[in-house]
């Protein structure tokens, strides 16, 4: 038995409240275990954003607990929440995942800016391993989105995280990219980290191990 | 450009932030300096008035000022009341170069952060802190606001060489003239 990384139980999320309450959650559970690589697949407004967000921390639940690796995210706090996404998570976001004054290089080694370690010969085995060697000091005005998806999910391994998350990564790239975007996950999972991609395209979904289905904010159903 | 050698610091963030938005920092750099001229304005415009009654000993030497002074009588005679009036408006008018310059200079920060929360966002969402990100921005302000002193002050010099030459005439210092000139 794989050992357990992310555990989410009963989560609900509401936002705002009176005319303006949207209830993005409305009770999700789900499990996914190391070396696994799983897909939410819902459509535009079914929570996959917020779902991913409550699971790393940036958000809490209104109820339900989640656990990443035997810490209960859900009752920690906010400084606690960042310490502990440092560590645990590798992020890939849905929009903004560059800055664009700073190089592909730079960009990976964000997550390193204020330790004084040098992880630089890491972002670049990182860079080369995602296919980007000889671009790493490209600025991201300068690569292609597929080229700029790979960086973000270069920065996201930077401090080895046990947990990935990729928030629509294929979402403005042709189905090449994609491809390679997705057999590039599929090996980082082999390697036996726990790996969440939401999408709303089918075609990712299908060259993940396993697809979560949600919709207005429920797990499971048909689609 | 930044090197790729040894690890990512703030410092090489806030460099690589100011050189390759430089459309920004240009815009800020200018904001700044004209911000800092208006502040050496009003002051040089106090020691103007200060120097009001003594129209051989002026700042900026010939400025529109003093043929004005003396155009309206205001001459070695004046009277205390009238020369009390003049530096009332020198003064007012100091106080609104300096609210412009606030208002510039506040607006340019408004509008670079506008362009900047998504950044401040994802800095956050990596697990940044408050005051982590507010080192970072705080840093490029402090680097700008400095380059843009330096440019006023180049662009200020003819001023100060007549601020020299004013208070060895007057044998005062830049204090106990800011203070006779409000006596
Ligand atoms: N900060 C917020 N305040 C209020 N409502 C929000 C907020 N964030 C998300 N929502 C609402 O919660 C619901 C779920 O949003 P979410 O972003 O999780 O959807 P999504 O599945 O990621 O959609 P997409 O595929 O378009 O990215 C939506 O109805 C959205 O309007
Ligand atoms: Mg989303």
């Amino acid at each position: 038995m794989k050992e357990s990384v992310v555990l989410v139980e009963g989560v609900k999320k509401v936002y705002g409240s009176g005319r303006k309450r949207v209830e993005a959650l409305r009770g999700v559970d789900m499990e996914v275990k190391g070396g696994e690589l799983v897909a939410i697949m819902g459509p535009s407004g079914a929570g996959k954003t917020t779902l991913l967000n409550i699971i790393s921390g940036i958000e809490a639940p209104t109820e339900g607990k989640v656990t990443v690796r035997g810490i209960r995210v859900d009752s920690l706090n906010e400084r606690e929440r960042r310490l502990f996404r440092r560590v645990n998570i590798g992020y890939v976001f849905q929009n903004y995942n560059l800055i664009p004054s700073l190089n592909a290089l730079e960009n990976v080694l964000l997550p390193s800016l204020f330790s004084e370690e040098d992880l630089s010969e890491r972002a670049m085995e990182l860079l080369k391993m995602v296919g980007l060697q000889g671009r790493w000091d490209h600025l991201p005005g300068e690569l292609s989105g597929g080229e700029r998806q790979r960086v973000a999910l270069a920065r996201a391994l930077l401090r080895n995280p046990p947990l990935i998350l990729a928030d629509e990564p294929t979402g403005n790239i042709d189905t090449t990219q994609a491809g390679k975007l997705m057999r590039i996950l599929r090996r980082i999972a082999r390697e036996g980290k726990a790996i969440i991609v939401a999408t709303h395209d089918p075609v990712v979904a299908s060259s993940c191990h396993r697809v979560l289905r949600l919709r207005d904010g429920k797990m499971g159903g048909r689609m | 450009m930044v090197e790729e050698e040894g690890p990512f610091t703030p410092f090489k963030y806030i460099y690589a932030n100011i050189l390759r938005r430089s459309h920004m920092s240009v815009a800020m750099i200018g904001l700044l300096t004209v911000s800092s001229l208006l502040l050496l304005q009003a002051l040089s415009f106090s020691f103007e008035a200060g120097s009001a009654t003594r129209p051989e000993s002026t700042l900026w030497g010939e400025t529109p000022v003093k043929p004005l002074l003396e155009e309206m009588g205001f001459g070695e005679e004046i009277s205390s009341g009238a020369r009390r009036a003049t530096l009332g408006v020198f003064y007012i008018s100091s106080a609104v170069s300096l609210l412009s310059g606030y208002i510039l200079l506040r607006s340019a920060f408004t509008i670079s952060m506008k362009e900047r929360r998504r950044e401040v966002e994802l800095l956050k969402a990596l697990g940044f802190s408050r005051g982590e990100v507010a080192k970072l921005l705080v840093g490029e302000g402090v680097v700008l606001a400095l380059l843009s002193g330096v440019l006023a002050l180049f662009i200020a010099m003819p001023l100060f060489v007549n601020l020299g030459a004013y208070m060895i005439s007057r044998g005062e210092t830049f204090y106990t003239s800011l203070y006779s000139s409000s006596s």
